[in-house]
């Protein structure tokens, strides 16, 4: 008789499995911060070292940010790969949606940690003074969320093809243009009001809700 | 001759494209001219109607991709392809045409800094992903739930990216009118509007009879 995982179980093993495959590169986790570092530099670089306003400065670190949400993944899918670890996973009885809210909660975690190493780093570089805006950091952390709620999916969406390296991007940023049009408008806000917090959290709820119901599909029927 | 259906069918296909026909003549002689944007403004009666319905279709596949993955059954992914097929070559019309009124009304053919524009692009994009990944599978069953899944997510951020747009403050692109159209422009309007839909439609309806005989005449059935 098979035993099926409880949610919470299946959720919990699964996340433990995503920390694993991380720690087992930290050279690729160290790389994940190296790569919008030097992005911001080519930007200074670009701007003529002109201090530039907050929502540019946060818009480009974003922007920064979507190329490792979608790389973060590639990587992960690779090493299972590899460790012939997603075979067994599609295999076993764990719940989906549990399988998807653990490695969106992985990516997520990831993702944040480059964000507090990377705020004052671009706010000094391209700001020109140091600074922890705490609404920033909320919408960044909701940008982040929609971030790794689509490359969550979309890696798996891309499954085997041979061109996925093109084509993630493709396919992640025009879903990430709403995330960054919604983050930067919360930026230019001086007092952001309630609804403006609520509309900050939609993309990252809609990308999260989708991805937990139609995860299951991408993951059995278009891996091999 | 054909059977009763057929011809209703057939008839309605060819009172779309004489509803598309009739309303691309009104838009072009019937209202006025607005003195401030000149002859250039006739392009609204094609492009808003155009716009609407590029916007629609990815809904409506959507809709498909999700009845697929529940039932299975081919005819919605089939549906789910055609709505994307017509959102695609309509975006493609609503940008050009979108292009050639600015080029009168701003001096330049694209205004990188118009969200509306913008936001047309993205969509575009995203229909390009869609068909890209879709010519990338040869299994059938998995470019359709790939097909569905894409469509999904591909609404889900036309629908975004249109609410989104509406945050961005100064918009250039001219703002809706709706509600303060002089009579002969609002009548106008609506007419393409109506001939657009019913366009889409009967497009819908042939690109799925195309799909359907090629599919069974790849397949020997």
């Amino acid at each position: 008789m098979i035993h099926r995982l409880s949610f919470y179980r299946g959720f919990a093993l699964a996340l433990s499995k995503e920390f694993r495959l991380l720690l087992a590169s930290p050279g690729r986790l160290v790389a994940s911060a190296v790569f919008p570092v030097i992005l911001a530099l080519i930007y200074q670089r670009s701007f003529s070292g002109a201090a530039l306003n907050r929502e540019t400065v946060y818009g480009l670190l974003l922007a920064s940010l979507i190329f490792l949400s979608a790389i973060i993944p590639l990587w992960q899918q690779q090493m299972e790969k590899e460790k012939g670890a997603l075979r067994a996973v599609i295999c076993s009885q764990i719940d989906f949606m549990a399988l998807y809210l653990a490695r969106v909660l992985g990516l997520w975690i990831v993702l944040l940690g480059v964000l507090v190493f990377l705020i004052p780093v671009y706010t000094l570089l391209l700001l020109g003074r140091l600074e922890f805006w705490a609404s920033a950091i909320f919408a960044l952390g909701f940008a982040a969320l929609s971030m790794a709620a689509a490359g969550t999916v979309l890696i798996s969406i891309a499954g085997e093809n041979k061109m996925k390296n093109i084509l993630l991007p493709l396919l992640q940023l025009p879903l990430m243009v709403p995330v960054m049009i919604v983050a930067v408008h919360f930026f230019s806000l001086p007092a952001p009001l309630p609804s403006d917090w609520l509309i900050a959290c939609m993309p990252a709820t809609t990308y999260l809700a989708a991805g937990s119901l139609f995860y299951g599909y991408a993951l059995l029927e278009v891996q091999d | 001759m054909g059977s009763p259906r057929q011809i209703v069918l057939d008839f309605f296909s060819l009172l779309a494209v004489g509803c598309v026909v009739a309303a691309n003549f009104l838009g072009l002689y019937y209202p006025e001219v607005i003195t401030q944007q000149g002859v250039a403004h006739r392009i609204f009666y094609l492009h808003v109607p155009l716009a609407w319905v590029a916007l629609y279709a990815p809904l409506l596949a959507a809709v498909s991709g999700i009845l697929y993955l529940l039932s299975r059954r081919s005819v919605y992914d089939i549906v789910s392809l055609t709505a994307t097929r017509i959102s695609l070559i309509f975006s493609i019309t609503v940008v050009i045409s979108g292009a050639l009124w600015a080029r009168v009304e701003w001096g330049t053919y694209w205004n990188p800094l118009d969200s509306r524009l913008n936001s047309f692009l993205v969509l575009f994009l995203i229909l390009v992903g869609y068909f890209l990944l879709r010519g990338m599978i040869d299994a059938e069953e998995r470019r359709a739930t790939v097909g569905a899944l894409i469509a999904i997510f591909s609404a889900l951020a036309s629908v975004l990216t249109w609410f989104a747009i509406r945050l961005v403050e100064p918009d250039t692109h001219p703002q809706s009118v709706l509600g303060t159209m002089a009579p002969d422009i609002r009548l106008t309007f609506w007419i393409g509007v109506l001939a657009y839909h019913l366009f889409f439609l009967a497009l819908v309806y042939r690109l799925y009879i195309f799909e359907m005989i090629q599919r069974k005449y790849q397949t020997g059935v």
